[in-house]
């Protein structure tokens, strides 16, 4: 028996739901032989060349399903690196299901989610971060997610951890050099330079790993949470934000009338935006529940928005809310809202107590303030612009915990260089440093760690 | 002599006569046939054994029961431990050897063995019937049959030395190659390839002037190799440091028009970490001198070997050049440099017990698997001679891992990713390598020696002692909690600082340079202690280690318990590599040739990159899953 991968794949390649265009993957060596009993090309006389998109309908049984374009890739110049066709019907659940379902009939099977990516991965057309990169591009739901993934994918990761690995292999060779070559009339390296080293090493992967809050923003969107006494007017805002960028997304399934979770892309950043139910005292059964979700979403966030009314004198509970808000130590906004009406409101508490905070004021109704407000969002997010060429950001927690424990065991080996230990011991950790950069480009790599990164992968990307 | 053996082994060198003499004590009946009896055990090049990893070695072989260590400790004339300024995983016992005694030393041993015979001869043709080896044919046409062949036949596998220009067959200056044995193996299937090495001029003491170099003595305590030599008492000689000059240089140079190097004549490679000195000179042409070690031969002979001066240039050059050399103004040369050619096989051709895939009871052993190094081919010999006897009686075979020793990570090493140059052993290619110290390697060997016969039981006794003595005091001394008083004034003389309260021993131990030995000033730590008797200085010694280095040894362990995961992950046997195209194209080839037995050893294969092992991982994961829901039709 061998494990080679000999059966050939389908699966819709498109995200479910309605659309343009659907895709139907298909990979493995009869890819190109089963589409030949249901695929009649427009051109018959003509032999298919790879790379090249046919046109044609697809037939069940002479029975007209769609009108398709049909590309196919010859392995091993295709995704998979297998055989690969790829068929490109009218969008829609049905057309595209009902496509492929004709196609596993002709002795195909459907693909395990990330299978294309995974036959791809062991075909040797991408390394373990250029996976996860796929991974990433697929599931990225703004410019800036999209970004960061396609740069990943271009090896770029890969190259510095590469160029770091360089670096200490070099700085291990060095210490290697005293131990096994003692009796040699070769100069060694002072104990001050291989510091220095060490210390740009350390350098170079702190500021990596300090790209980490930024590339999972980037990744993952932020969390930004909405609070404020109840009609203070949150919903209005929020409202009033999602008709401004015109990109809502989706309701969340399974969030409460409470909290209502919205995606909003603010050129290009993700914001996960929750409105909250209004905090205040309260012995109502319901409301306490509403009270509980609130500071459940505070204590999650990693930016608030703290809405006051322009309209209404400072209240204590504004009060109580600031003191939890201190507490949290989140960056947010101190957002008066109602500006379009009289000022009764005396904010100077806030920015006494949350200097930090900038206070801004906007109008949900008239939508007064409301550009700056999104332009201060996106910079307090990204602190500054989209990821740009030249940048290389982490965006993965996997990676982020090998630089970390690859700092850490830097860290070891120069406090045992300054306890005055021999070489051998600073080697000790020298060598784990290196295999912590080798489990970002997949040097030694558990069965985890790949179960893990195929089953991310939404089923063909 | 009898007409058939059980092991024979063909050649005398170091690993052939670790192979016959493991073979003979274990009870085979053994044949060593060997080119030229009176150089048994020769050292070809330099007269020295030991250093980094290589001195470890020694101390490995000699605690499963091999000859080497007790043997150097009998006729070496300058011992020192090296690296003694770092810590103790590097300290590495080196001797020099007087050539002849060493010899003549292990042929004793040879000769006074039980059940090994030897005799002179050439083997030219090794017999085989259906993949299982039947014994080795020699060049007077008799065939002598026995039930497993250890081959290590070290340079002289059609070797080929050069002067200058000028070439001569010989398995070493002087002495015949042999020929035909490669041809008979090469004929069998056996892949060969080339590789070169270099000796350095022998010269004439009586004509140095050691007033211009400088002295550089023994150990004044020297320390043995053999865990079973109680003292080194003979006196030592001292060797000579001098340097070459810029003069010297341009004389090299002006001979690199007629270097069978440089001008394509030897086309075999040679080691990088043992540079001929026109290679020296050619590639670190801005380094104005390069050091020559004077190294005595021997108590009896008055040659010197110069060490660092390994050259195969014209004889002219040697003469002119050698004269540059502050001290060898006027020396005599006795015997020229040379390089040397010669046959061997890439190891990937053998199992982890240095038997052959390809047939069944032929051993390996030595240069012949591309190995350089006394110490290494040693090592070699006594894995292979204890396993062909091991496989006779059907016994499981012995595979020291990479955690277990300096002799696991040499033979994994040359297993599994072979060798593109003579392959020497450094400290640095032992991953464990704060574990697997020479002052431990009886702890780690002779319990294994002592089951195949090699050790005595009165040694295994006395280790045992040692290694319940170290656990007790371990364990014995974290309960004496001495108060201030008493230590303070052992604490304040060596200039540590005095403590407050009553501190438990093994915490004192941690300080830097605090031994055991200054703290047996307290009553209960003597009361302890002097029980110990003879075994006193080596218990506290690894108490001593253990405790100071604590948290380093206990992290490599947390490695060496990781390396058993992998190491464990077992790859079914006859998986058809070349036929997943999932694996880089030459992961396939290797591992289709090496065929490793578990991940972990895959992963330490050249060529197969990680992504290569991931792929492995996930289709052996894939295979595993299949098989339980097995697909549809």
């Amino acid at each position: 028996m061998t494990l080679s991968q000999n059966d050939t794949i389908a699966a819709v390649a498109t995200p479910p739901g309605q659309g343009g265009i659907a895709v139907i993957r298909i990979s493995g060596p009869h890819a190109r032989a089963c589409i030949q009993s249901v695929f009649f090309p427009s051109t018959a006389e003509k032999k298919p060349a790879t790379h090249r998109a046919e046109h044609g309908w697809i037939r069940d049984n002479g029975e007209p399903i769609d009108e398709v374009l049909v590309t196919w890739f010859q392995a091993p110049s295709s995704y998979t690196g297998e055989d690969v066709v790829e068929i490109s019907c009218h969008g829609g659940t049905y057309v595209a299901g009902r496509i492929l379902d004709l196609i596993i009939r002709q002795g195909t099977r459907p693909a395990r989610p990330g299978e294309f990516t995974e036959r791809a991965f062991l075909n040797g057309k991408m390394d373990l971060s250029q996976a996860e990169a796929v991974a990433d591009l697929i599931h990225a739901r703004t410019e800036a997610a999209r970004v960061v993934a396609a740069y990943q994918l271009e090896g770029r990761l890969s190259d510095e951890i590469a160029r770091m690995r360089e670096l200490l292999t070099e700085t291990c060779g060095l210490l290697e050099l005293e131990l096994d070559f003692c009796e040699e009339d070769v100069k060694f390296s002072s104990r001050d330079e291989m510091d220095r080293r060490l210390q740009t090493l350390q350098s170079r992967l702190e500021s990596l790993l300090g790209s980490f809050a930024r590339g999972r923003i980037c990744r993952e969107g932020i969390r930004l949470v909405i609070i404020g006494r109840p009609n203070v007017g949150k919903s209005s805002l929020l409202n009033r934000l999602i008709e401004k960028e015109r990109a809502i997304v989706t309701d969340v399934p399974g969030t409460t009338r409470d909290t209502l979770e919205e995606m909003l892309d603010v050129e290009g950043v993700l914001f996960i935006v929750t409105d909250t139910a209004g905090v205040r005292e309260t012995r109502e059964p319901v409301e306490m529940e509403g009270v509980r979700r609130t500071r459940q979403a505070m204590d999650s966030a990693d930016m608030i928005l703290w809405v006051l009314d322009n309209h209404e004198s400072w209240h204590p509970e504004d009060a109580v809310l600031m003191q939890k808000l201190q507490e949290l130590k989140v960056p947010g906004f101190c957002v008066i809202n109602k500006c379009d009406l009289k000022t009764r409101l005396q904010a100077e508490p806030a920015g006494q107590h949350l200097p930090e905070w900038p206070v801004l004021s906007v109008s949900a109704r008239t939508g007064a303030g409301l550009d700056r407000l999104i332009q201060a969002l996106k910079n307090r997010a990204l602190s500054g612009d989209l990821p740009g060429e030249g940048e290389l950001l982490i965006t993965k927690a996997r990676h982020a915990d090998a630089i970390r424990s690859c700092l850490n065991h830097l860290d070891n080996a120069r406090k045992t260089a300054e306890q005055g230990l021999s070489q051998e011991f600073i080697a000790l950790d020298l060598r784990g440093a290196l295999d912590a950069l080798g489990r970002i480009t997949g040097q030694v790599t558990s069965d985890d760690i790949l179960n893990r990164i195929f089953s991310d992968f939404c089923i063909g990307k | 002599m009898a007409g058939s053996y059980d092991v024979i082994v063909v050649g005398g060198g170091h690993a052939g006569c670790e192979a016959a003499l493991a073979a003979a004590r274990m009870g085979a009946h053994t044949l060593m046939i060997t080119m030229t009896i009176h150089n048994i055990a020769q050292m070809s090049c330099n007269p020295a054994i030991g250093g980094p990893a290589k001195g470890h070695l020694v101390r490995e072989i000699d605690a499963l029961g091999g000859e080497m260590g007790r043997a150097i400790d009998d006729t070496g004339i300058q011992f020192r431990l090296l690296n003694k300024s770092k810590g103790p995983a590097v300290w590495a016992p080196r001797a020099q050897a007087d050539r002849l005694e060493y010899s003549v030393r292990m042929r004793s041993a040879l000769e006074a063995q039980a059940g090994l015979d030897l005799f002179q001869a050439m083997a030219v043709r090794v017999l085989e019937k259906n993949g299982c080896i039947q014994g080795v044919e020699t060049e007077t046409g008799r065939q002598i049959h026995s039930r497993a062949v250890i081959l290590t036949c070290g340079t002289f596998l059609n070797g080929l030395t050069h002067i200058g220009l000028k070439t001569f067959p010989a398995g070493r200056a002087g002495e015949f190659p042999a020929t035909g044995l490669t041809e008979s193996l090469s004929a069998l299937g056996f892949e060969a390839g080339r590789l070169k090495t270099g000796t350095p001029p022998r010269v004439d003491g009586q004509s140095i002037d050691f007033s211009k170099t400088e002295i550089q003595n023994g150990d004044e305590n020297p320390q043995p190799f053999s865990f079973q030599t109680k003292a080194i008492t003979q006196p030592q000689i001292p060797c000579h440091l001098t340097y070459t000059r810029k003069q010297t240089h341009e004389l090299l140079r002006s001979g690199l028009d007629r270097s069978p190097l440089y001008t394509g004549k030897i086309t075999g490679v040679g080691p990088r970490y043992c540079p001929s000195i026109e290679d020296k000179i050619v590639r670190f042409a801005d380094k104005d001198r390069h050091q020559i070690f004077l190294e005595p031969e021997g108590r009896r002979s008055v040659e010197f070997y110069v060490n660092g001066f390994a050259t195969s240039l014209p004889e002219d050059v040697q003469v002119s050049a050698i004269r540059t050399i502050p001290g060898l103004e006027n020396v005599r040369i006795t015997r020229l440099g040379y390089a040397i050619e010669y046959d061997f096989f890439p190891p990937t051709q053998l199992g982890p017990t240095m038997e052959t895939k390809r047939i069944s009871g032929l051993y390996f052993a030595g240069q012949i698997n591309g190995t350089s190094g006394y110490e290494e081919a040693a090592a070699q010999g006594l894995i292979a001679g204890i396993n062909a006897v091991l496989k006779l009686h059907g016994a499981s075979p012995f595979i020291p891992d990479r955690s277990e020793g300096y002799m696991g990570v040499l033979i994994d090493d040359l297993v599994t990713k072979g060798t593109q140059e003579p392959y020497r052993l450094f400290t640095s290619r032992a991953e464990y390598r704060l574990l697997l110290r020479q002052d431990n390697a009886d702890q780690r060997f002779m319990e294994y020696g002592a089951g195949f016969g090699l050790i005595g039981p009165e040694l295994l006794e006395r280790l045992h002692k040692k290694t319940g003595a170290i656990r007790f005091l371990l364990s014995a001394l974290s309960d004496v909690k001495p108060d201030p008083e008493t230590v303070n004034p052992v604490l304040v003389r060596i200039g540590s600082a005095p403590i407050d309260q009553r501190q438990d021993v093994l915490r004192l131990l941690k300080r830097p340079h605090l031994t055991l030995s200054h703290l047996s000033a307290i009553p209960e730590v003597e009361a302890l202690l002097a029980p110990l008797n003879e075994l006193r200085s080596e218990v506290t010694e690894q108490v001593e280690i253990e405790i100071k280095y604590e948290g380093y040894f206990e992290r490599q362990r947390e490695q060496v318990s990781r390396y058993h995961g992998l190491e464990s992950r077992a790859i079914p046997e006859y998986l058809d590599y070349l036929s997943l195209q999932s694996l880089s194209k030459e992961a396939r080839e290797k591992l289709d040739k090496i065929r490793p037995l578990s991940l972990g050893q895959a992963s330490r294969i050249s060529g197969v990159s990680p992504s290569d092992i991931s792929a492995l991982a996930v289709l052996i994961a894939r295979r595993s899953r299949e098989r339980k829901t097995p697909d549809e039709g």
